[in-house]
């Protein structure tokens, strides 16, 4: 039985750290994707700043804080400073219900619990969808607030795209529940671990779910809303200074929150990097997730595997940024509207039929 | 309460996308453009002015900042225009000279062309691929007449400089990667399944139309007229050389995208052909130190540039400057089509529609 | 004879360039409308046809029409102050090309100060900026043009900037507002 501090002060706590960690690491995306993507053009990004260009992240951050905050002059201004904030804060709740470790990492600090999750809500995915739906608010509203035409149109766009790909989203990831039979990240993780990874057993879903997390993050190839060459920068054109760091944020969390969504539900979360065929040989999991140590050493491997696995999954929107050409807004909405849904309910249509087929087999 | 109306937007002459300063004022009924008025002259600098108060070898450096990103096609219609016009003959080397720099050029031209288009499409890796092997044409030039971008390297009766040492040998080393570099580039995007969406039926116009709009070059070619002054009306040493002319058929953007490439193709041959066949001799001609053109004699020397077809027309009056010259430039023509070619199109089209008819403003306002 | 001291070639009765050259467009013109054409002659290898002003439209439709000529491309038109020009003081030239038959050929045609050209931009949809410009610039105006408004200069300015007696350097006011 929790007492009310438990309950509501371990959280806390845990949230302050993962968000103070979540914005050191979130910087030093920014700089992977600017080096990698110049890696990919055959050039070498930025080395100036610090050696290799290591604090160039720093530089930028201290740029943002000392730029002039310019507000247009008609713009509402109570939402124009809002819309950041609601997406910045909607991007970091979705991750309030991701596992980076097992129970077996369960540390005991003061008598008090402290388990691996900041929150295991029953639902998780659930609430992940729908907290990333209000994050659409923030861009509509930026556009809107801003008094202007172009980042009128720009949120127009953007609020419609990320809708529409909020409905393939939620279906592509059905198949995973059903086969998992929770919505719970914490337990889903713990299915995989029992059985084996789930992307193994739903190929398609976990293609529709990455490339409909791609177009709700309004990254490249999705990202028109966005795009320099055609509406200047779309929604967040007249935002400077500290708020238009805070778009810049919310986007680049929310990436993380798509990729450790689909590490979490199709890649075994925080489990090594065995594949799923781990049953195979039972002794190279047993070693790798550190089961022979304490719940510390736990802690330290399952958070490892889970940020590799995160990384390589952002890895992959750099790469897709650094290749393909842009979709037109309307060709964008007839992929996600003609193409992804039907195919994702088909989907759901045939996992669901496997899966009465492998328990008739199985009785 | 509720009603609709059209919204009037500037694409304004500051933006990231229109290659210079261009002005659209668009009409648009949500993302469908109904109505579009290019205005132009922001880069007007009186070129045509200018050039009558100056000789005739004076007028040599302000065409390369005419089209600046093609400036040896300028200095070459130019200077054939005036040696038209006093019956001035360059000597064979001279004239085999200035055709390897034009194909080079053409190429360093289509490859910016390459770069810009795909980075407004979105594809921004093709930039900085094309610009390398861009980088390696600049350096050639440089090589040649010491400057990367505007080249004042033509001259009256022939050529200033001859090749320096080792150049012929670079330049093949060059056209010898371009091929695979030139693959890589079709990897990317010919068969690329957003590239053609995003090119596939954007900015149709039919041959008739687009002659009638005075449309040339790879924009016109693109639509089924193989219009190519270096084939109909052959200047310099072209007509010895052996090329063809890419052609598409529906006139399309991706049409347009496929004559453009296969065009790098075929400048690669031809300069082969001509390093091959570079005969020896003087680069210069004798023409005498002021020159003069009688009164009464009119020249229009046309010539195929990068962008289409370049021409000069020259009014002389008797002195040692032109009494009148005339720039046709083929950005300005081929930007009047502009509103045809978007008809019915979206607003993210028109990024598409700018980069395939390729103009340069310093062209287009002179 | 050339002139030694500059070694540029004045123009002789006789001068090679100025030799006249078989071109059908020419015979073509003559032959159906005779009385348009004022004068030929001949620089370069390039027929140079005046045209009596009125008939422009006519001769270029004609131009372009005509099975034989099918001058389907019109390269280029300008304009050209002529202060002391015995036919006019404001010249237009159109630059016509056949793609069809391979066919060159510049008409000519001469006006006044206020007194319009007729606009071919019905014929050429292309001569509808090309016609612009030579108004902003030079001051021709064309009747029947859709638009006939400055392009290259901005719209409140005064004067015409290529004609002979207007100062390269601009006049005082020229840039009154954009101080």
């Amino acid at each position: 039985m929790q007492t009310f501090l438990e309950a509501f002060l371990v959280p806390a706590i845990q949230a302050l750290v993962v968000v103070m960690l979540l914005l050191g690491v979130v910087a030093y995306i920014t700089l992977l994707e600017r080096k990698v993507i110049a890696f990919m053009q055959v050039r070498i990004g930025p080395n100036r700043v610090g050696p290799r260009g290591l604090l160039q992240p720093i530089a930028d951050v201290v740029k943002l804080l000392l730029k002039e905050d310019i507000i247009p002059a008609k713009a509402d201004r109570f939402v124009f400073w809002l819309a950041p904030v609601l997406a910045t804060m909607t991007a970091i709740a979705a991750l309030a219900v991701i596992p980076w470790a097992g129970t077996g990492a369960t540390l005991h600090v003061f008598g008090y619990e402290i388990r691996p999750v900041i929150t295991d809500v029953n639902v998780g995915i659930i609430y992940i969808l729908s907290i990333s739906s209000i994050g659409v608010f923030g861009i509509v509203l930026g556009g809107w607030a801003s008094h202007s035409k172009y980042p009128l149109l720009g949120g127009l766009r953007s609020a419609a795209q990320m809708i529409s790909y909020e409905v393939p989203l939620g279906l592509a990831i059905i198949g995973a529940l059903m086969i998992a039979g929770t919505a719970s990240t914490v337990k889903i993780v713990e299915w995989q671990a029992e059985h084996t990874w789930l992307f193994w057993l739903q190929p398609v879903g976990v293609l529709l779910f990455y490339v409909a997390g791609v177009a709700e993050n309004n990254r490249a190839p999705f990202d028109l809303p966005e795009a320099e060459t055609e509406l200047v920068a779309g929604f967040h054109t007249e935002y400077s200074g500290m708020k238009f760091a805070f778009f810049f944020l919310a986007e680049y969390i929310a990436m993380i929150v798509i990729s450790a969504l689909v590490v979490t539900v199709y890649f075994g979360g925080w489990l090594p990097i065995t594949l799923g065929l781990g049953h195979l040989v039972p002794a190279v999991p047993a070693l790798l997730s550190g089961a022979w140590g304490g719940p510390g050493v736990q802690l330290a491997l399952g958070l490892f595997w889970f940020a590799l696995k995160t990384f390589l999954v952002l890895y992959v929107y750099l790469w897709l940024r650094a290749t393909f050409p842009r979709y037109r807004y309307d060709q964008l909405m007839e992929v996600g509207w003609k193409f992804m849904i039907p195919v994702s309910l088909a989907w759901i249509l045939f996992t669901g039929v496997a899966l009465l087929a492998f328990d008739a087999l199985v009785a | 309460m509720f009603r609709t109306q059209e919204l009037e937007i500037n694409m304004g002459p500051q933006h990231p996308a229109t290659h210079g300063v261009l002005r659209l004022l668009l009409k648009l009924d949500g993302e469908t453009i109904v109505g579009m008025k290019p205005i132009i002259g922001y880069l007007h600098r009186g070129v045509e002015k200018l050039a009558e108060t100056r000789t005739y070898p004076q007028i040599i450096p302000y065409t390369d900042r005419l089209d600046y990103v093609a400036s040896f096609a300028e200095n070459h219609s130019y200077v054939g225009a005036v040696e038209r016009l006093l019956g001035i003959d360059p000597p064979p080397r001279a004239k085999y000279l200035r055709v390897i720099l034009a194909e080079f050029q053409r190429i360093a031209s289509h490859l910016l062309w390459l770069a810009t288009h795909a980075l407004d499409i979105g594809a921004m890796t093709i930039f900085l691929y094309a610009f390398r092997e861009r980088e390696k044409i600049l350096d050639l030039f440089e090589a040649y007449c010491g400057a990367r971008l505007t080249y004042n390297a033509v001259r009256i009766g022939g050529m200033p400089f001859d090749l320096p040492d080792g150049w012929a040998d670079a330049a093949k080393r060059m056209l010898d990667e371009f091929p695979v570099r030139l693959q890589q580039y079709e990897t990317l995007l010919t068969n690329n399944r957003i590239w053609r969406k995003r090119t596939e039926g954007i900015g149709v116009i039919d041959a008739d139309t687009a002659i009638s709009w005075g449309l040339t070059g790879p924009s016109l070619r693109g639509s089924g007229i193989d219009y190519d002054v270096r084939k109909h009306l052959p200047y310099e040493v072209y007509d010895e050389l052996d090329f063809d002319v890419p052609v598409g058929e529906r006139g399309d953007t991706y049409d347009r995208y496929l004559v453009r490439m296969e065009e790098m193709r075929q400048s690669r041959r031809i300069i082969l052909q001509a390093l091959a066949n570079l005969p020896d001799g003087d680069v210069m001609t004798k023409v005498p130190k002021r020159i003069k053109a009688p009164a009464g004699a009119e020249a229009y020397f046309m010539t195929e540039s990068p962008r289409g077809e370049m021409s000069v027309y020259l009014q002389a009056d008797g002195s040692d400057r032109p009494y009148r010259v005339r720039f046709r430039s083929p950005s300005f023509n081929n930007l009047q089509a502009l509103p045809v070619l978007s008809k019915g199109h979206m607003v993210a089209d028109v990024i598409a529609l700018i980069g395939t008819i390729d103009i340069v403003l310093g062209c287009v306002d002179r | 004879m050339a002139d030694e001291k500059t070694g540029t070639p004045e123009e002789q009765p006789g001068d090679p360039r100025a030799a006249e050259v078989p071109s059908a467009p020419v015979d073509r013109l003559r032959a159906a409308m005779g009385e348009s054409v004022e004068e030929v002659r001949y620089w370069a290898g390039v027929p140079i046809v005046r045209v009596r002003r009125d008939d422009v439209a006519r001769v270029l439709e004609f131009l372009r029409d005509d099975p034989d000529c099918r001058m389907n491309h019109l390269s280029t038109l300008f304009a050209t102050h002529w202060p002391e020009g015995e036919h006019g003081t404001l010249e237009v030239t159109y630059c016509l090309y056949s793609t069809v038959h391979g066919h060159l050929l510049t008409v000519k045609a001469w006006t006044r100060d206020e007194e319009p050209v007729p606009s071919v931009a019905e014929v050429f949809p292309v001569a509808d900026w090309n016609e612009r410009e030579a108004y902003d610039l030079v001051g021709v105006r064309f009747s029947g043009h859709p638009d006939l408004a400055r392009i290259l200069l901005p719209d409140d300015w005064e004067g015409h900037p290529l004609r002979k007696d207007y100062p390269l350097e601009g006049k005082p006011g020229d840039h009154k507002s954009y101080r």
